[in-house]
């Protein structure tokens, strides 16, 4: 859950139904938007009115949606992400699984893969081939 | 035991979703992987210095992340790293070892200058941390103990307040020096006046609620994401410390998703 301080709209990660809700603090109404299997964390970038969403799906990558249009795009990237955070003063968002850190550039939607360690012998996790990012289911 | 209480409530809750598929395949999914990550930020961003810090669930590490130039350092820390905060002022890093047992444990500091680590013993275990970056001050949720422990940034002495529940989730509003707590399998969230550290129980929205918490400065309004059966977020006003509830949809299971490779070590830690 995250808080657009600017346009006072909170989103609300719906994990079991793949959703995020979005609540107009003014008037209390409630919209929700598909955004991939099991969103679990959420950032605002209140400077450029972009969303940010981990999915902690192993397919679930992380959807990036437009404050103004509701829009939303799906980057592939991450596996069973954790949790996510917007540097604002560079735009550039940070996403956290147990074994990497992506970076997204806030202006292009393009991420970099960052390995963390993990211990010695332990296979890395790999984004399946099976998994589809055409739609938010 | 707790893995029987999630059980129960999966059980109930998903089906009863009006716009949920069948079969719940994510879901179901999700809970033989052990569930939804933890309400905790595992990862955090000075954006004064352009750093990033991001926990290892399997390695006593920190690693702080460039910004501009991706290069990682890991910052050894003695312990397995649990939530993470960035105060931007100070330029402090707190990291809390990973909750899993009730009973005393530690909040490492890092100077984010120099990477110099110094531990703060806390008669916590640390499950959710804030920062308020006017008052230096860094709260400490322990959801085992049922307690709330604030770290002075200045000094890194500390203070335990009891709230008596079970506190998972804390936002600070540094405007008002007002600490909001959301507290598991309780239909109330918990206030603690930073400057008194007196506490105020505000009723909310349903039983197990308090997964994730929310505070909007602009407006004072305090928004706690449900877990429960309910459905709703609670919007607290910061003013009056009244409530209402918003329909939304059920946010996650409360407790942390382990690295597949960690989960079973995990799950016998809790069931002692």
């Amino acid at each position: 859950m995250d808080v657009n301080p600017v346009t006072n709209k909170i989103y609300v990660a719906n994990a079991y139904i793949g959703r995020v809700s979005i609540i107009d603090g003014a008037t209390g109404h409630v919209t929700t938007i598909g955004v991939g299997r099991f969103p679990t964390s959420i950032a605002v970038n209140p400077a450029t009115n972009k969303i940010y969403v981990a999915n902690s799906d192993p397919c679930g990558g992380i959807a990036v949606i437009d404050g103004r249009t509701e829009e939303v795009t799906r980057i592939k990237a991450g596996i069973e992400l954790a949790t996510i955070a917007v540097n604002t003063a560079t735009n550039q968002i940070y996403a956290y699984d147990p074994e990497s850190v992506t970076v997204i550039d806030g202006a292009t939607n393009k991420p970099t893969v960052l390995l963390l360690p993990i211990p010695p012998k332990m296979p890395r996790y790999t984004i399946s081939s099976t998994c589809r990012w055409s739609t938010p289911d | 035991m707790l893995n029987y209480l999630l059980m129960y409530n999966f059980m109930t809750g998903v089906h009863d979703s009006a716009t949920a598929k069948w079969p719940p395949v994510a879901p179901l999914l999700a809970f033989l992987q052990g569930m939804c990550p933890a309400s905790w930020a595992q990862i955090a961003v000075n954006p004064g210095t352009n750093k990033i810090f991001a926990g290892n669930e399997t390695l006593p590490y920190v690693n702080g992340i460039d910004g501009a130039t991706h290069e990682l350092t890991s910052i050894e820390i003695g312990g397995t790293p649990g939530p993470i905060v960035v105060n931007p002022v100070t330029n402090k890093i707190y990291v809390g070892f990973l909750a899993t047992i009730r009973g005393n444990s530690t909040v490492v500091v890092i100077d984010g200058a120099t990477n110099q680590v110094t531990k703060v013993a806390v008669p916590a275990s640390p499950y959710a941390l804030a920062v308020n970056t006017v008052t230096n001050k860094v709260y400490v949720a322990d959801y085992y103990g049922g307690k709330v422990t604030a770290i002075d940034g200045f000094t890194n002495q500390t203070v335990t307040v009891q709230v008596g529940l079970n506190p998972v989730s804390v936002a600070v509003n540094p405007e008002t020096n007002m600490t909001y707590l959301g507290n598991w399998n309780s239909a109330e969230a918990t206030i603690i006046d930073g400057a008194t550290n007196a506490t105020t129980k505000v009723p909310i929205s349903g039983k197990s609620e308090g997964h994730s918490i929310a505070v909007n400065t602009v407006t004072n309004k305090i928004y706690i994401g449900s877990y429960a059966q309910s459905k709703r977020v609670s919007v607290v006003d910061g003013l009056t410390n009244q409530m209402t509830a918003i329909q939304t949809g059920r946010v996650c299971f409360w407790y942390g998703r382990k690295p597949r490779h960690e989960q079973n070590l995990r799950r016998e830690r809790l069931h002692r």
